[in-house]
């Protein structure tokens, strides 16, 4: 089974190679974060039994990381289900299953940790100086051996996470499921809910509650709550509203426009899988934000709630990107089908421009709805000074934008092959 | 006189070119299809069938030799001009389905129509008697992953046809298919053959379906090792020549 597993990593390298980054950055967020929040200079004292900002923050991090492994896993092993259900109909046992699963993310993590460990320890002096910008303090990074034990404790959690993720999925699926990886059964609403209303509702509560985060600008706690039911209006909004929306499009106006037909098919298939990601960002952006409110005479605290925003920001993005990637890996055959439909290179090749503009773009309006009206209610009341909230914009718009570039670049290569 | 519409010279197609498994496929065929002809190749497992019709529908280029579309040859043709070559004048149909997973199957089937920016209306039109004459309405809105394999291949089949191609090139198209619709496909194609003086192409194992054509092309080994015209023979006679063709093969192995 190892065997098979090397050969399975192989076959699927670009797949792999995603994966691997996931596992390599939560693990240098992670250990960067210990570093930081045991240092001297924060002062987190949790394990003495204190609970303040910075094990709020961390904790909330490591959740963030743990999310982020979690989706990534979910989406490689998915990818899995003909390659297991092979093995299941050739008579191989669930436990041979899991070994083949297991050593596939063991090697990667194998691969990864120490990479990882090593890049955070690299980002140590970059850490200091931006630290000591912001607040004019110097970084203490922590010694000892309590981050390095935290940060084992936490990775080997993680180890155990995807462990009992992927034994979970071998055990609960038939070869049926396997063989049928991809398909979802539908739970249908009463015909009660599914009057025309939700299609306004939706957007209503979405933007509304994004209007009512000035009227909570001096409660952080009640502006989580209204991102909360935000998100519930987004979860909403895309399905009964923006999905139905693009299903009449391509029934309708875009029937006379090739290019159009195509990429916004492959933009509606993408948006049914970013809308996790949408509310990853909200949410994260939300907490992180009222988080921060308040702190900005707390020199320290505030630096470590911006670097935590400037952390996980761009790693969503990047986990984001490599499930984008990966999914672009699994094009080859559409784009092979297009070109026998007629269509030429330039015109696949627009359509996954057109494609990842859509895309990124409104995974960015989307979430900058909130971002920036959470950051504008923050500042109005003085919570957070302008630039910093300038700043969460800047870094949301900026992640997402080179993101969104290398995808382009590796999808085109993809179409090119 | 009939008008050539297909021609092959000298086809040969090595894959795997000055590499240590370098294996040629095809070996010098020459090839000529005539306008509104129903052709059908036979032949065994690996005999190079699919290699051949991939070359003659441009999907792949031939490593020596031409291949002449109307007598333009394709290596000459620009990369838009192909794609437009294979927009207006061909259908194909595969054993794969080759449906768009992230698109319903009125998609899928409308796709070459909005390509050819055919009016919305007429598209619609068309894309809704196509689906009628195929007996798939209902599956319209669902998306292939939702459809069983023969829906699939009906839907791959609406979209090969509805753009009224001159040509129809079909690799197995009935090897998913049960035989009732195995028949109502030879049936579409037959009459389009007769009516509209569509080109086919088909690759096929069935002598059944392979009777139904006008000429037989017996590929053997990368070679076209026999040919036969239907000429006045009745479908009968025909489909036992066939047959014979296809048992000597395995009749060879007693000797």
């Amino acid at each position: 089974m190892f065997k098979e597993a090397v050969q399975s990593l192989r076959k699927d390298l670009d797949r792999a190679v995603c994966y691997w980054m996931v596992f390599v950055l939560s693990s240098m967020f992670m250990y960067l974060f210990f570093h930081v929040s045991l240092s001297e200079t924060v002062g987190v004292t949790y394990i003495y039994g204190k609970n303040d900002l910075p094990t709020f923050l961390t904790t909330f991090d490591v959740i963030v990381c743990m999310i982020v492994i979690f989706m990534a896993n979910d989406f490689y092993v998915k990818k899995k289900s003909n390659e297991l259900a092979v093995i299941l109909m050739c008579g191989g046992t669930y436990l041979q299953l899991t070994q083949f699963l297991i050593s596939q993310t063991g090697i990667l993590m194998a691969l990864s940790i120490p990479v990882g460990v090593a890049a955070g320890r690299l980002c140590f002096p970059l850490l200091s100086f931006v630290f000591h910008y912001m607040t004019g303090q110097e970084l203490l990074m922590a010694s000892g051996s309590q981050p390095m034990i935290l940060s084992a404790c936490i990775i080997g959690f993680e180890v155990f996470w995807c462990t009992f993720v992927n034994l979970g999925y071998s055990y609960r699926n038939s070869i049926y499921n396997l063989l049928h990886g991809e398909q979802k059964i539908k739970m249908q609403l009463p015909r009660f809910f599914a009057v025309k209303i939700l299609r306004y509702f939706y957007p209503a509560l979405y933007l509304g509650c994004a209007v009512l985060l000035y009227f909570c600008g001096r409660e952080p706690e009640k502006m989580i709550m209204l991102g909360v039911a935000g998100l519930l209006g987004l979860c909403g909004t895309i399905d009964k509203a923006v999905i139905p929306w693009l299903e009449r499009g391509s029934m309708d106006k875009w029937l006379e426009d090739g290019e159009k037909l195509v990429y916004m098919g492959f933009f509606r298939e993408d948006l049914k899988m970013a809308k996790l990601y949408i509310i990853m960002f909200i949410a994260t952006s939300d907490i992180l934000c009222c988080l921060t409110a308040g702190m900005i005479h707390k020199g320290s605290e505030f630096a470590l709630c911006l670097l935590s925003f400037f952390s996980m920001i761009p790693l969503l993005g990047i986990s984001l990107m490599f499930r984008f990637a990966s999914e672009a890996a699994g094009r080859k055959n559409q784009f092979s089908i297009l070109k026998k439909i007629g269509y030429t290179e330039g015109q696949i090749r627009k359509i996954v421009q057109k494609e990842l503009f859509w895309l990124y773009g409104t995974i960015m309006a989307a979430s900058l709805i909130y971002i920036l009206n959470i950051a504008a209610a923050l500042c109005i009341h003085k919570l957070i000074p302008v630039a910093a909230g300038g700043s969460l914009a800047v870094t949301f718009v900026v992640s997402l934008t080179i993101c969104g570039l290398i995808n382009y670049r590796y999808n085109c290569a993809n179409e090119v092959q | 006189m009939p008008q050539t519409v297909l021609e092959t010279k000298n086809l040969t197609k090595i894959y795997n070119l000055g590499q240590e498994n370098e294996f040629e496929a095809l070996h010098r065929i020459n090839f000529t299809a005539q306008a509104g002809e129903f052709l059908c190749i036979m032949g065994p497992s690996g005999s190079g069938k699919t290699t051949f019709i991939n070359n003659i529908s441009t999907i792949d280029f031939p490593t020596k030799g031409q291949v002449l579309i109307d007598g333009v040859e394709i290596h000459t043709m620009s990369s838009n001009e192909i794609g437009r070559f294979r927009s207006r004048t061909l259908g194909f149909v595969f054993q794969e389905f080759n449906l768009l997973g992230t698109h319903t199957i009125y998609e899928n089937i409308a796709m070459p129509l909005a390509l050819a920016k055919v009016k919305k209306n007429e598209a619609r039109q068309r894309v809704e008697t196509m689906a009628g004459q195929m007996g798939i309405q209902e599956i319209l809105h669902k998306y292939p992953r939702e459809c069983s394999g023969g829906q699939r291949q009906r839907g791959a089949i609406c979209r090969a046809l509805v753009m009224n191609p001159k040509i129809i090139i079909a690799d197995e198209p009935t090897g998913n298919l049960d035989r009732r619709s195995a028949n109502e496909f030879l049936e579409l194609v037959d009459k389009l053959n007769r009516e509209q003086a569509v080109t086919i192409i088909m690759v096929t194992h069935d002598p059944l379906i392979a009777s139904y054509s006008s000429r037989l092309v017996y590929i053997k080994d990368g070679i076209i090792e026999q040919t036969i015209e239907k000429g006045q023979m009745g479908q009968k006679e025909y489909f036992w020549r066939i047959t014979e063709i296809n048992a000597s093969e395995s009749k060879n192995m007693f000797v």
